[in-house]
Parts: C-alpha cells; sequence; structure tokens
C-alpha cells in the first residue's frame, strides 16, 4: 500500500501518522526532516508493547553531529515496529512515507488525530509561513 | 550555593569529577537551561582517565583498542566516537530552544567573518546546530592561533569550501533527500565527503582519530593532530554541546597527542613533575578556554554572565541523573556489538 502524504497528519515535531480503519496509527517523519536531519547513522526505537503518548519521545536518531528525540504524534500501544529500518535508513531517503515507516500504534485516543497538522498547514509551517 | 532563578546566562568552572557525574551534569544543565530559559556554560575536568562511549555505540568495541578495557567507562547522550578523557578541558553549554532563532538571525549579520557559510541557515530545528558548532570552534581556533598553534578547521585544511565529514561508527547511509544538497551551515554531508574522497577514519572507534568539518586541528596537511571535538544532543527544550580541547596525551592513548606535540611548551603536562602542578596548569587553561567560550557566545547573544560555583537545584538534579541514569551499568552496557539497531523503550531514564 502507497501512502500519500497528502492524506496524513502531522505533528509540529515533523513526524506523521495514518490511521486505518482499525484505529491503528502508521507513524513515521517527514521528508522534510529526513532532509534538515542530514546523514542519519542510527536509530533506536521503541519496543512492540510499549504505551507511547502523544508529544513524547518514542526513539532517537543520530544524525550529523548531533543525537535527536523522535515524538510520537499519538498515543497508544505499539503493536509493530519496523524492526530491520535502523539497518537500512537509506529508505527514509527514498521513501520515507510508506517503505520508511517506523511503527504502528494502536491508538488509546483517537481524538488526537483532530489536533494534528493536515499535509496544508504542515507545509506551511515548514515554508515559515 | 546559590539557587538562581531567571538569569540569563550561567559560568562556571568545575574540578575534576567522575564520567557518570559529568555526563549528569550536562544533562541537568540541559534541563535547567530549558526550565529557567538561560543558557549555561560549563568548563570541567575529570577525576581519572575515562573513556566516554558514543551514544549508540558497543561496549564491546573498547576491547579492541589494548588498555581502554583498565579505565573507567562512562556512555554519552551525544553520538559519535568514544573519548578517551585524561589531560584535557572539557565544556559544555546549554542553549534553551527558543534561542536557536535568534542565534540564526544574528549569525545572518556577522559578515566579517567565516559565518557568512551561515547564510543560508537550516529552516528548523531539527539535528545539529551548525552556528552553535561554528561560533565556538571559530572562536577557539582564533584564540589557538593567538597563542601561537597553527590551528584550523579540518574544512580549512583539506579544502577551502566546507568540507567533509565522518560521522558514524558504521559505515553511514546516504539519504537520497540530502545528497544531492549542499548543507547551508558549513558541515558536509557524508556524500560529499565521499565524493571528495576526504574519508577520514570515518569508522575508527575513537572520536579523536575521525575527522569531521568542524573539528579543530593543529599542524601542517601532512601532519597534524585533532585537538578538539565537539558533540550534539537534542532534548524536548534544549540544545546541549559539550566537547573537549586535548592538551597532552593519555597513556590510554598516547598516539593522541594533542597540544603537546604542537609546541605547548609552557604546560606541558606529561612532562610536569607533581601532580599539583599538572593540576595547576589544567586550571590555567580551564579558566583562559572559559573566558573564550564565553566570547564565542557573545557574539550571538551578548550574554549577561553570572559566575556561580554551584547552583543547588542543578546539583541535586545532576545527582539524581547520575544515580538512575550514568552511574548505572544498565547505561553504560546498553549496547553490545550486533546491537546497531537495539531499540529503545526497555529503560525509562529521567530526560
Amino acid at each position: 500500500m502507497t501512502i500519500d502524504p497528502k492524506a496524513l497528519r502531522y505533528a509540529a515535531t515533523h513526524e506523521w501518522v495514518s490511521v486505518d480503519s482499525s484505529g491503528v496509527g502508521t507513524v513515521g517523519i517527514s521528508a522534510f526532516a529526513v532532509e534538515e536531519l542530514t546523514d542519519l547513522v542510527f536509530m533506536a526505537l521503541p519496543k512492540v508493547g510499549v504505551k507511547v503518548v502523544a508529544g513524547e519521545e518514542f526513539g532517537e536518531v543520530e544524525s550529523v553531529k548531533a543525537v535527536s528525540p523522535l515524538y510520537s504524534p499519538i498515543s497508544g500501544e505499539v503493536i509493530e515496529v519496523h524492526t530491520s529500518l535502523p539497518d537500512q535508513l537509506e529508505i527514509l531517503g527514498k521513501d520515507p512515507y510508506t517503505q520508511g515507516w517506523i511503527m504502528k500504534v494502536k491508538l488509546s485516543s483517537p481524538s488526537e488525530i483532530d489536533s494534528l497538522m493536515d499535509f496544508e498547514a504542515y507545509q506551511n509551517q515548514c515554508s515559515g509561513s | 550555593m546559590v539557587d538562581l532563578v531567571g538569569g540569563k546566562a550561567l559560568v562556571w568552572i568545575d574540578g575534576p569529577a567522575s564520567g557518570a557525574w559529568n555526563m549528569a551534569m550536562d544533562q541537568a544543565m540541559a534541563l535547567h537551561a530549558a526550565e529557567q530559559g538561560c543558557i549555561i556554560l560549563r568548563v570541567y575536568q575529570w577525576a581519572s582517565p575515562t573513556l566516554s562511549l558514543g551514544y549508540f555505540q558497543s561496549h564491546d568495541d573498547r576491547l579492541t583498542i589494548p588498555g581502554l578495557e583498565e579505565i573507567d567507562c562512562v556512555r554519552r547522550e551525544t553520538g559519535g566516537g568514544a573519548i578517551v578523557h585524561d589531560h584535557e578541558i572539557t565544556y559544555s553549554v546549554a542553549v534553551p530552544r527558543q534561542f536557536e532563532s535568534s542565534m540564526q538571525l544574528k549569525l545572518r549579520n556577522v559578515s566579517d567573518h567565516t559565518y557568512t557559510s551561515l547564510n543560508n541557515v537550516k529552516k528548523s530545528n531539527l539535528g545539529h546546530s551548525g552556528a552553535l558548532y561554528n561560533s565556538v570552534h571559530d572562536r577557539t581556533v582564533h584564540w589557538l592561533t593567538g597563542l601561537g598553534f597553527d590551528a584550523k578547521t579540518y574544512s580549512s585544511l583539506i579544502n577551502t569550501e566546507p568540507m567533509a565529514l565522518a560521522t558514524g561508527g558504521i559505515t553511514a547511509p546516504i539519504t537520497t533527500a540530502t545528497s544531492n544538497n549542499l548543507q547551508s551551515d558549513g558541515i558536509e554531508t557524508r556524500s560529499q565527503q565521499v565524493a571528495k574522497g576526504s574519508d577520514t577514519n570515518p569508522t575508527s572507534f575513537l572520536c579523536f582519530d575521525r575527522r569531521s568539518s568542524v573539528d579543530i586541528l593543529v599542524g601542517s596537511a601532512e601532519k597534524n593532530q585533532k585537538v578538539l571535538g565537539s558533540a550534539q544532543r537534542r532534548t524536548s527544550g534544549a540544545l546541549l554541546q559539550h566537547g573537549s580541547l586535548l592538551l597532552s596525551p593519555s597513556v590510554a592513548v598516547a598516539h593522541l597527542s594533542g597540544l603537546d606535540a604542537f609546541g605547548l611548551t609552557e604546560s606541558t603536562f606529561c612532562k610536569a613533575q607533581t601532580l599539583s602542578k599538572i593540576n595547576a596548569k589544567k586550571w590555567g587553561w580551564a579558566i583562559d578556554f572559559c573566558r573564550v567560550l564565553q566570547d564565542s557566545l557573545d557574539t550571538v547573544w551578548d550574554c549577561d554572565w553570572k559566575f556561580e560555583e554551584q547552583i543547588e537545584s542543578v546539583n541535586q538534579l545532576a545527582k539524581a541523573i547520575c544515580d538512575e541514569k550514568f552511574g548505572a551499568d544498565e547505561w553504560t552496557f546498553r549496547r553490545s556489538t550486533g546491537q546497531k539497531s537495539s531499540l529503545a523503550g526497555d529503560i525509562t531514564y529521567p530526560v
């Protein structure tokens, strides 16, 4: 399944989420974030079963000369993790929205999605307008 | 002890301490900077030779270098290669997140400096801050040059253009999104490094065997030593940068000679005859380096410095972090060889 970035919701911290009909959210980081982070080297991801909270850290990434946190855009339980992603981070540069997904979360508060930005609002944030 | 509320910029120089305490204090500074909205600068030393591992490094890999297993070990919050902290002066600076935009704007207006490379600054607070790296490192080059050292950044040693970056403990993947774009802040992408054939030991275990564009080297293109390397860590409210100014070689890694090999005749630590002489000279360097760092930050923020011996609230925070995190084996030995993709979330640490 191909994920259309225009159909996603975005956090101000540059993570995206796509929610399916069963209430599972797929989470990743935007192409803008991948470009700004520059040359990803390492990534640490959560374990399946961990509870994540919207706005709080769920993982970390080391890029050029800096380690940065990744923030969950939604709350819930991690039910699947893209465990091979840290070994092939180049995927994030090629396809951050489909092959580059990071984790899947069973949402505990589906209404949180409403507080996230749509594609247009996120684009405006990235352009500084 | 002073409990400060709302000061704009704090600075202090610490005496030698353990690796766990030093790393805990750096993290406490970042938390305090974010909470109080003030810049914090600290210059410090190490109580004994200590190996600090980069955040994602395997502790097993220290066994590849003879002698490192015997010295104290701590894991940093920052990435990059491992450092043997011994005869060096270490600094850390914590900058509240909201201060970064003013840093970038101000640096745009500095015309008579290498900051001209920053005219096109990064668009976000994601990842590294080239502006903070350059601010500290350029001023340090100026200071060392004034002392008679042939000091320069790695980028200027190799090329007049922004230069290569060797980051990873592994062969770093190249993201397509970045490989076609020059970094606008003087820090080049790994792909540019590969393209120029200037990849210098990117997989070396030790930070001071690696080279990145902002590293400070002393000596010629043919014979040089890295003497200052820094790393950054982002938190939700602040940016932490810390780095090591290498003065003299440690017995644990004698090939990394630091400034000592390039005319540090008045402050040759290894030739000093008594411990008190060594310590006295370290304090002298610490005081001078601290002034340089203050100058570099003044360039950006015109800091209203408050000199503190200790801040009780930061001390208490550091003690808790030291006990729970940096002093715990679960933290130090959390990644072993082959755990490149190790998962977060298995241990909860204060952040």
